[in-house]
Order: C-alpha cells, then sequence, then structure tokens
C-alpha cells in the first residue's frame, strides 16, 4: 500500500469515527431537551427492550 | 369547554418483537397493570419474547414498554407494560404513566381494548383493591392470578370458577416464569372484547351516590367516559390534592370540597370511604372463593429473615455477601481474562504481520487492538459481576439490602424508596435516575437524583480492575476473602457513603424537606430463574461489548490520531522507544496532556494521565482504552501487552521514579469514584430535573459538585499518603 493511499484510508476511518461521535454527542443533547418515553441517551442502557427505552430499575 | 380526551388514534409501537410483520396495525391493544413485584414483567416477556429487565422487588418498571405477540387465531396483539402500581393514583411520575394510558391520557399511546390485571395469587386481599379501580375503567378485563403455584404451596386454595362468578371477568391462573397459564391467558384476552365492562361490582350507600353526582359529571363534561368519570370520583375523595392530569377539569377542586362535605353529612369519612367501600368488598369475594389449608405459622422466608434483617447480624452478612461477590470478580474472572488478553494480543500481532508498514498498521494495533482491547479483557469481571447482582436481585435479597438501609436513609433524609434508584446505579446511572419516578415528593426525588451517579456504575469496573489488579498485591486476608476483592469493596462503599453525605447536605439546604417513612414489602424468597439470570448476564455483557465495539472504538481511534500526529522528525541516535516517546511528546494530545498536565500534577499524575482522565469525560471506560492507545502507540513493535504490566513498568523519563505508584493509583481509583465522567448521565439528569433550563442547571450543579469532590478527594489522598510516607510516584 503507497504511503497516500494508507493516509487516506486512515484519514477516512478517522473522519468516520469523529463523525458518530458528533451524532451521538447531538443525539445525547436532544434526548435531555425532548421529554419522549424510554431514555433515548444512547447511554446503552436502552437496549434491553425494543419500545422506547428500558424499564430497569 | 376543556376536554380532557386525547385522540385515541392507533399508534404504531415504537418498537416491538416481531420483526417486519410487525409493522402492521394490531388488531388488539392490551395494557398489563398490577401491583409492584407480582411479575408483570416477567409475563410480558413469556407473552412478548422480549427480554425485559425483572427483579424480585417492587419498582423495576418505571416506563411503559410496549411487544406484540400472535393470538392463537393468529391476530397481531399490542402489549403495553406499564408500571407497578397499587391503586390508579398519580402521586408518584411512573403511577401517572399507568393512570393516563388506561384513562386514554396519554397522548403517545393508545388506550387499551383490554387490561390485563396481574395479581399475586398469594396476596388477592392487597391484589384485588387496584383490580377493583380497573374493573370500572370501562374496558374489559382479563385477571391472572400469578404465582399461582406458590399460593398453592403457602396453602391457600383459590376456587378460579367462583372468582370468575365474583368479579365478572376471566380469571387465569399463571406462573408466569415457567411459562405456564400462557395460552389460556391470550385465549381469554383473545375472546375479552367481546365481553361486557366488568364495572362496579359493589353498591354504594344511597346517600354517598348522589354526593358523588355532580363530581362525577363534572368529569364527564371535561370528557372522561361515564365509567372512568365515576371510578374517579369515588378515588377523589380520597387523595390530598388533585393530581395533574386533572388539572384542565373547570372548577374541580371546588366541586370535589362541596362533594367531600356532603359524604361528610351523610355520616361516611371521605378520606376512608373507597377503601373501606373496596375492602369491605374485597373481604366478601375472598372468604367466598378462597381458603387457607396450611397453618399460617413462620415460613422460610421469615425464618430466614430472623438472621438477614437482624439488627446486627443483618449488616454483617450484608457486607460479607458484598466482599465475597467482589473477590469472587477477582478470583474466577482471571484464568478468562488472562485468555481474552491473549487472544486479543495474539489477533493484533497477526492483524499487524497482515498489514504493511504504515500508518494504517499502528491503527489497527495501537489504536483498536490497543485501546478496545484493553477494556474488552475486563467482559468477564462484568458477567460475574451482574450474575451475582442477578442472583441477589431474583432471589429477593435485594429488597431486605434496602429494609436495612431504610434507617441509614432516614438519617440523611432521604424516602427509603431512594434505595432501589441508588442500588441500580450500581449497574448504571441512566436507570437508576429514571427509577427515582417511584418517589412521589420531588425534592426527595430530585435529592435523589443529585447523588445516584456517586454509586459505583459498572463503567468504574474497568478502570478500578486496571488499577487494582496491577497495584493491590493478590494476597488472602480472611477467610478466602483477598486484598484486591477487599479494595474494590471499599471503593463501592467509599460510593456508597459519598452519596449519601451528600443526601445529608441536599436534604438539609437546596433541598430541605421531611422525611417520610417508607412502606417496603419484603418478597418471599425464591429460587432465581436460571432463564433470566442468563438474560440478565447476557444483556449486560451485549451492552458492554456494543459500547466497546461503538463508543469507545470511535474514541479510541480519534485518540490514536490524536497521539500519532503531527508526526515529527525524531532523533535518529535515540534508542527506538525513546523516539516513540519523543513523538508522542510532540502529538497532539501530548501537547494536550502537557498544557493539562500543571491541573493534574498536584494529584501526582504525569501528563498521561492527565490526558486519558480528559479524554475519559465522554465514558469513564474511555481511561483505559486511552491508557491502551497511549501506552500501544509509546511503544515499539507490534506486540500488545497488558496494560497493567505496562503502567507498573513506568518510569518518569526525568527522574526515573515509577509514574504509577499504589499511591497514586488508589488516588486515581478515589477520583473515579466521585467524578461525572458520563454525558448520558448528564442528559437524563437533565430531562428527569425538569427539563429545559432548570434540567440543564441542576445537571450542571451535579458535574460541577460531583467533579469538585472528585479533585478534593484526589488531592487528601495523595497529600495524605505522602504525609504517611507511602510512595507518592512522580
Amino acid at each position: 500500500m503507497s504511503v497516500t493511499l494508507d493516509r487516506i484510508v486512515v484519514g477516512v476511518i478517522v473522519g468516520a469515527a469523529l463523525l458518530f461521535l458528533a451524532r451521538r454527542m447531538v443525539a445525547s443533547i436532544r434526548a435531555a431537551r425532548a421529554a419522549k418515553a424510554g431514555c433515548g441517551t444512547g447511554c446503552g442502557c436502552e437496549g434491553q427492550g425494543k419500545a422506547g427505552g428500558h424499564s430497569t430499575r | 369547554m376543556t376536554t380532557l380526551r386525547p385522540s385515541h388514534s392507533a399508534r404504531r409501537a415504537e418498537g416491538s418483537s416481531g420483526g417486519p410483520a410487525d409493522a402492521a396495525e394490531p388488531a388488539l391493544r392490551v395494557a398489563i397493570i398490577g401491583n409492584p413485584n407480582t411479575g408483570k414483567t416477567t409475563l410480558f416477556n413469556a407473552l412478548t419474547g422480549l427480554r425485559q429487565r425483572v427483579g424480585n422487588f417492587a419498582g423495576v418498571t418505571v416506563e411503559r414498554v410496549e411487544g406484540t405477540f400472535r393470538s392463537p387465531d393468529g391476530r397481531r396483539v399490542a402489549v403495553l407494560d406499564l408500571p407497578g402500581s397499587y391503586s390508579l393514583s398519580a402521586g408518584a411520575p411512573d403511577e401517572k404513566i399507568a393512570l393516563e394510558v388506561l384513562l386514554g391520557r396519554d397522548p403517545d399511546r393508545w388506550r387499551p381494548d383490554v387490561i390485563v390485571v396481574v395479581a399475586d395469587a398469594a396476596h388477592l386481599e392487597r391484589n384485588l383493591f387496584l383490580a377493583s379501580q380497573v374493573f370500572e375503567l370501562g374496558i374489559p378485563v382479563v385477571l391472572a392470578l400469578n404465582q399461582f403455584d406458590r399460593a398453592e404451596a403457602e396453602g391457600y386454595r383459590i376456587d378460579v370458577p367462583e372468582m370468575i362468578h365474583q368479579l365478572g371477568v376471566f380469571v387465569v391462573p399463571t406462573v408466569a416464569n415457567r411459562g405456564e397459564g400462557l395460552e389460556p391467558l391470550k385465549r381469554a384476552i383473545e375472546l375479552a372484547p367481546g365481553q361486557t365492562p366488568p364495572g362496579r361490582r359493589f353498591l354504594l350507600p344511597p346517600a354517598v351516590a348522589e354526593a358523588l353526582e355532580p363530581l362525577t359529571a363534572a368529569l364527564v363534561a371535561a370528557g372522561l367516559g361515564p365509567a372512568p368519570a365515576a371510578m374517579e370520583a369515588l378515588r377523589l375523595l380520597g387523595v390530598d390534592q388533585v393530581e395533574s392530569h386533572l388539572a384542565g377539569v373547570p372548577d374541580l377542586p371546588a366541586t370535589r370540597g362541596r362533594t367531600r362535605a356532603a359524604v361528610e353529612r351523610a355520616g361516611f369519612v371521605p378520606e376512608r370511604l373507597e377503601s373501606d367501600l373496596r375492602y369491605t368488598w374485597i373481604a366478601d369475594v375472598i372468604g367466598r372463593a378462597v381458603t387457607r389449608t396450611a397453618p399460617l405459622g413462620r415460613d422460610a422466608s421469615h425464618r430466614i429473615d430472623g438472621f438477614v434483617l437482624h439488627r446486627y447480624l443483618g449488616p454483617l452478612i450484608f457486607i460479607l455477601l458484598m466482599a465475597l461477590v467482589f473477590q469472587s470478580v477477582f478470583t474466577w474472572a482471571q484464568p478468562l481474562i488472562e485468555g481474552i488478553e491473549i487472544a486479543i494480543g495474539a489477533t493484533g500481532e497477526a492483524a499487524g504481520r497482515l498489514l504493511p508498514e504504515g500508518d494504517l498498521r499502528s491503527l489497527v494495533v495501537d489504536g483498536v487492538f490497543g485501546g478496545v482491547g484493553s477494556v474488552l479483557v475486563f467482559l468477564p469481571q462484568i458477567a460475574i459481576l451482574f450474575g451475582f447482582s442477578g442472583l441477589l436481585e431474583q432471589s429477593g435479597y435485594m429488597a431486605r439490602a434496602a429494609f436495612l438501609m431504610d434507617r441509614v436513609m432516614r438519617k440523611v433524609g432521604l424516602h427509603g424508596k431512594s434505595f432501589i434508584p441508588m442500588l441500580s446505579g450500581y449497574a448504571c446511572a441512566v436507570p437508576g435516575i429514571m427509577a427515582t419516578r417511584t418517589i412521589e415528593d420531588p425534592k426527595d426525588r430530585l435529592a435523589t437524583i443529585m447523588v445516584v451517579p456517586l454509586m459505583s456504575c459498572s463503567a468504574r469496573l474497568p478502570v478500578y480492575t486496571l488499577l487494582i489488579g496491577a497495584f493491590v498485591p493478590a494476597i488472602t486476608v480472611w477467610g478466602g476473602i483477598g486484598l484486591q476483592g477487599l479494595t474494590m469493596l471499599a471503593m463501592y462503599l467509599l460510593g456508597t457513603l459519598a452519596a449519601l453525605a451528600a443526601a445529608w447536605v441536599f436534604k438539609r439546604t437546596l433541598l430541605k424537606g421531611p422525611v417520610r417513612p417508607m412502606i417496603l414489602e419484603l418478597p418471599p424468597y425464591r429460587w432465581p430463574s436460571l432463564r433470566s439470570l442468563w438474560v440478565s448476564i447476557a444483556q449486560r455483557c451485549f451492552l458492554f461489548l456494543r459500547r466497546a465495539g461503538t463508543v469507545i472504538l470511535a474514541l479510541s481511534v480519534v485518540l490514536w490520531a490524536l497521539a500519532t500526529y503531527p508526526r515529527v522528525a525524531a532523533d535518529p541516535s535515540l534508542p527506538e522507544a525513546a523516539q516513540q516517546e519523543q513523538q508522542l511528546a510532540s502529538s497532539a494530545l501530548g501537547q494536550i496532556g502537557h498544557a493539562i498536565e500543571p491541573v493534574v500534577r498536584p494529584l501526582g499524575y504525569d501528563w498521561k494521565i492527565g490526558v486519558s482522565i480528559a479524554a475519559s469525560f465522554a465514558a469513564r471506560e474511555v481511561f483505559v482504552s486511552t491508557m491502551g492507545t497511549i501506552y500501544g502507540v509509546g511503544g515499539s513493535g507490534d506486540d500488545v501487552p497488558a496494560l497493567g504490566a505496562r503502567l507498573r513498568e513506568e518510569r518518569d523519563p526525568r527522574t526515573g521514579a515509577p509514574v504509577y505508584t499504589p499511591l497514586v493509583a488508589v488516588g486515581l481509583m478515589v477520583f473515579y469514584v466521585f467524578a461525572l465522567m458520563c454525558i448520558s448521565t448528564t442528559a437524563v439528569t437533565v430531562r428527569e430535573a425538569g427539563g429545559g433550563r432548570i434540567g440543564w442547571q441542576w445537571a450542571g450543579f451535579q458535574f460541577a459538585y460531583m467533579l469538585v469532590l472528585a479533585y478534593g478527594a484526589a488531592w487528601v489522598v495523595y497529600h495524605g499518603g505522602r504525609a504517611l510516607g507511602f510512595g507518592g510516584g512522580t
């Protein structure tokens, strides 16, 4: 793999990671603002049920 | 005119269990309600195939949750699992959720076609109170007598046909945790819409019926159906104040006041009238349909409670149990951890060999395997901790722990109900904060929200484990309990004590209010269901892996980039390790680290620890992955050695002294006990503390006070330790 291609692939991966984190951040802020059913914060706890967030203690 | 009835247009479930076919509108909509801890969620899971969390104590479900199943004739049935409630009141937020759905006042949910009331067959007297209220809502009802096997084992003989005759609804015995009675229940649900709603099963005294008419009429005029209005009118006589869901009814407080006066003139006590009428009817039903053959002597649960709830023995048993749990987390997980370390190391090396020399190889080996891999190795400990936690919850011991803690809770000014959200905080602060919905008093609720994140959650486990495993010797102290387990227990206790102390301060300053007593139902001890236990462990492991594969992976990649760029021309005369160190120090991460080093230096930390702490403000586990990335990038070669070993070997380049000492490690752990480093927790605090500006203010205050506490405590540990002669690192 050439150095340039190597750098491009790395750039794409890092860019995708940054985009993912930015979207998670926006989702968290939206969840804090909107009073919707369930958790919606993207904490990972919401995955225990499929409808409107978790019901854990 | 104000109308209370919202659009009842059916809304498609946000999610359900049945895949693409579920996109169709359901033919039937069913709500499940019942007293807390009657097995509603177990029944919901059994019906829908979903995996909602269950526990053997009250208050597990605080949110409505939806799923679907197919009825025996193949129709799609949508099911709503509502929070447990002793009566149809709207005092606490979770009770309000249930009442609004059943009255058709929840704009986000449909009104059910059928209500399934889940009753604990061994405690029918209490459970039928809620059932009798539900009967009056004008909706067909099915009564599930759950835990029927336990009721029989305790000597109850329930004449089901007589119950059907007395109640006027389908009555189905079930044992939800074994899946018994599900088919008859599904059949009853299918047939129920064709049945007449049961309505009120007792007669009001004529003078009371007359007195209630204006109140009922006012509720009907505001949009409630005649049946729910009649139920609400009787219920409103006994509540302290009109709840918010009826705030739109014109002149309701005045109408209610006149009705109460009329009831009083008729010779009744308004506050007691509803409960007197309902319990008289319930006693009659039970007298006809239930007999008890076994003596009412102390059963096994009572005998066990003699020890477990003993004034002195109880707390001792609690501490010993916790110490055993934490020790097992180390002892049992070790071989598995070593196995995962070897597997990750080998995979990382193999990936390194496949890729050509360059940045991509460094990203994969140092960023992904070094970062995510260093977090993944803690999977066995997560599984063991949640296995024990599930065992204690399902057996009924956690309710005893809440009972033991009640005295302490009252001393700090918190409601006894606050202990359940705090216990939940051991898993994750987000559901813990949501569980505060069971607390009626807003000040008690807010005080609990403010302290729940001090309970050590599972995200702190990798940090504790890494540091304890690396710096606390694995020696046995007493009876199989080792120093590592005790150190872990100390961290959990420290968080708990800090939460109690903070609550004490809040309840005496910003959130002053009276201490309210707690009525706690102690469920009988049960053998945990292996399936539920497995589900609980598998879910936690899945969440951990998902988090590692998403947020932690993305952060590791970004941190790798920060630790790698900009590239500098290293001094070729230096050894390879020193060149790597020079590159790391010149990277963006190194520059950020050096910029924040003056802030963390008073705590005994170098820039690498400082930058790892800064990165972990997004999520605590990121501390470990950042360390993994830093030491991966800073190390030479493609091997991914155990992070703990790397930390023990780390030396200050200026002095040659170890960077990490047991004192630094303890200080770091104490920092993580107190600091709020979780975006999700902040987001949920904003919402649950009232939303909007108020919510943000409370969340900001929570973050700030915990950060000050963390920094102060870590400073005291470090400088106190040095003053006492312990090694202080760099």
